[in-house]
């Protein structure tokens, strides 16, 4: 049998997805712009790109803003909870083939991923958009035949760059790649701007505390926790910041906050978030001596920053007070509140990043689709950077939705200073 | 005369030698029977009777037995019917199950079996696990085997049919109309209280 035209759960959210995807559009004015400004010359035409990314809202706006610059497009998703049903449906129903459902098996996640290899006409994919590697290494592992045919592969997010690095070092890299994620717009935005506001909001849907006046500690101060500190200030709690670099350390005590050990804020902070991308920051020995119904959550990529391990073999009880809300009651009588389990509180208890935020990161993307698609050459075997210059487009591109009015360097000043009038306007090694 | 028919089964209304207070001269003689066959067609109608009235019988019986044997099919299948619903329901699954869907269910080599929105066609030859059945979800969550949707759809048509005409018989009624409070008009109303008032003021 031929495979299916698409896969979603649920064609008749068509409508609803259409609607929320209008709202996401005047959202991300990024992808907006670059169909104005790509939309007739079309520099993606022949391209046949497979994406494998959170089918999601956001994602389909960068799906038709691929098709709109002459595209042909087949989409999976990198997780198999995060499609919203909706979006991917809205996506199935314009005739694109989508293969996403919240709530897929392992198994047919590949399968998914694996619909998206051959398009309706029979021809294999020619380009790759991802994120997270899974579709980067199907296609070296099941489909080494392809990779000749295709001009390169864009990545989305850290796990997935690692993992180019390590292929590219181990010599079984064989398309040219292009690091989405460390381009200034993405990381940079994402982290700090998107953190900022998706934090509080997946605490206050948990639990509408209080902040006001409240001591809140945020471990680790890189961009995750500048932005949680920043939130959690502004909302009136008193924060304190736990740092191991000394340099970051200086940065917070500069920026007003107490900087402390966490053994030294278990007798006051009624709130701690965890930011580190480390190991074991949160541990039995802090749990026993938090004050009552401490809340305690993590914004850090992965889920070892608190041992919830321990918590649920130590605890007297565990209540789900709400999904991804659990009261722990502990051996010496007092409670702990713990958010989506210990994993993203962003992403369990709120939304995840706001459509603006996503239309930096995915502004990139199709930068880099263009730049793999149309400048083949330009990109020899290995992991690429976006040029600055179109980093500092991608910021451009979101500048007019905000009213921002941008001073023009003369052409004297650009002379003085040594660097073009029009841009790149930072070297490298430049740090923002 | 007819051997096999015991006549001493017939019941004679008994005799009395002084019916109404006058004595018989012979009541042996009143009472004989004036041919030796007259019993015996007492008797043979007293037997086709008896023979009637268990046919009867056995005829209302064996629809009671039938309908008993048809019920008791019947509660078997609704009670097998709900307990593969509910092993259904409690079938490991990762989605949200929406009304209206097909289901697939497999089983893992673990011994899980779960349900899918991807059937083994779909899968093609790369089908990881083995298929155990297809199943709709209906709204009342009860689960239809593929095999007999095409059946529930006519049978779920005819009552579409007929609700749908009843809708159109009432069509335009208001929900105060179709609940038996009757709305008055409200010109009527008006015209009525100027009448009463109109009359007020005559008198």
């Amino acid at each position: 049998m031929s495979k299916p035209a698409y896969k979603v759960a649920d064609i008749g959210l068509a409508e609803w997805g259409r609607k929320a995807i209008e709202i996401a559009e005047n959202e991300m004015p990024g992808l907006m712009m670059m169909r104005k400004m790509y939309g007739q010359s079309k520099p993606l035409q022949g391209a046949r790109i497979a994406g494998c990314l959170h089918m999601t809202v956001q994602t389909a706006v960068l799906i038709e803003t691929l098709e709109a610059l002459g595209a042909k497009v087949q989409w999976s998703s990198c997780n198999i909870f995060s499609t919203q049903d909706n979006a991917a449906a809205a996506i199935a129903k314009v005739g694109i083939p989508v293969y996403a459902w919240k709530g897929e098996t392992d198994e047919e996640y590949v399968w998914c991923i694996d619909q998206t290899i051959y398009f309706p006409d029979g021809q294999p994919l020619n380009m790759i958009l991802d994120d997270g590697g899974d579709l980067t290494n199907l296609v070296h592992e099941k489909y080494p035949q392809l990779l000749a045919g295709i001009k390169g592969c864009s990545e989305e997010t850290t796990t997935g760059v690692h993992n180019l690095y390590k292929m590219f070092a181990a010599g079984t890299l064989k398309i040219p790649a292009i690091n989405v994620n460390d381009s200034v717009t993405k990381s940079k935005f994402d982290n700090l701007y998107g953190c900022r506001e998706s934090l509080v909001d997946g605490i206050k849907r948990a639990t509408d505390v209080m902040l006001a006046g409240k001591v809140a500690v945020v471990a680790g101060y890189g961009d995750v926790g500048k932005g949680c500190a920043q939130a959690l200030r502004a909302f009136g709690a008193r924060v304190i910041v736990t740092e191991i670099d000394p340099i970051n350390a200086l940065q917070a005590a500069m920026e007003g906050y107490e900087v402390a050990t966490l053994e030294n804020t278990l007798n006051e902070a009624r709130i701690y978030v965890t930011t580190t991308g480390c190991k074991g920051i949160l541990r039995p020995e802090h749990f026993s001596n938090m004050l009552e119904d401490t809340i305690v959550c993590n914004i850090g990529h992965f889920d070892c920053e608190i041992d919830v391990a321990w918590l649920n073999a130590n605890c007297v009880k565990k209540e789900e007070i709400k999904p991804q809300v659990d009261r722990y009651t502990m051996k010496n009588g007092r409670h702990l509140i713990l958010l989506a389990e210990g994993r993203l509180v962003n992403l369990g208890c709120a939304h995840g990043h706001p459509s603006f935020v996503m239309s930096n990161s995915f502004t990139n993307q199709v930068l880099a689709q263009i730049e793999l698609w149309t400048k083949t050459s330009n990109y020899k075997l290995g992991v690429h950077m976006l040029p600055k210059k179109l980093d500092e487009e991608v910021a451009a591109a979101h500048l007019e939705h905000l009213g921002v009015g941008l001073t023009k360097l003369t052409k004297d000043q650009a002379e003085y200073l040594g660097i073009p009038q029009n841009g790149p306007y930072k070297p490298n090694h430049y740090r923002y | 005369m007819d051997p096999s028919i015991p006549t001493n089964q017939v019941a004679l209304v008994e005799s009395n030698s002084t019916p109404m207070g006058m004595q018989l001269v012979s009541s042996k003689k009143t009472n004989k029977a004036s041919a030796a066959t007259d019993i015996v067609e007492l008797a043979k109608a007293v037997q086709k009777a008896d023979e009637f009235t268990k046919a009867n019988a056995g005829n209302k019986l064996t629809v009671i037995a039938d309908q008993i044997r048809y019920l008791q099919t019947q509660a078997r299948k609704v009670l097998e019917d709900a307990k593969r619903d509910a092993s259904l329901h409690h079938a490991a699954c990762n989605i949200v199950k929406r009304p209206g869907t097909m289901y697939y269910l497999y089983e893992r080599e673990s011994g899980q079996s779960y349900l899918s929105i991807l059937s083994p066609q779909e899968w093609g030859a790369s089908c990881p696990h083995e298929f155990l059945g297809a199943f709709r979800l209906e709204y009342d969550q009860s689960w239809t085997p593929i095999k007999e949707v095409e059946k529930r759809d006519t049978e779920n048509a005819i009552i579409d049919k007929i609700y749908n005409a009843k809708l159109a018989i009432t069509a335009g009624s208001t929900t105060a109309d179709l609940l038996g409070f009757r709305k008055v008009e409200s010109s009527s109303q008006i015209a009525d209280v100027t009448e009463v008032q109109g009359a007020e003021g005559d008198s």
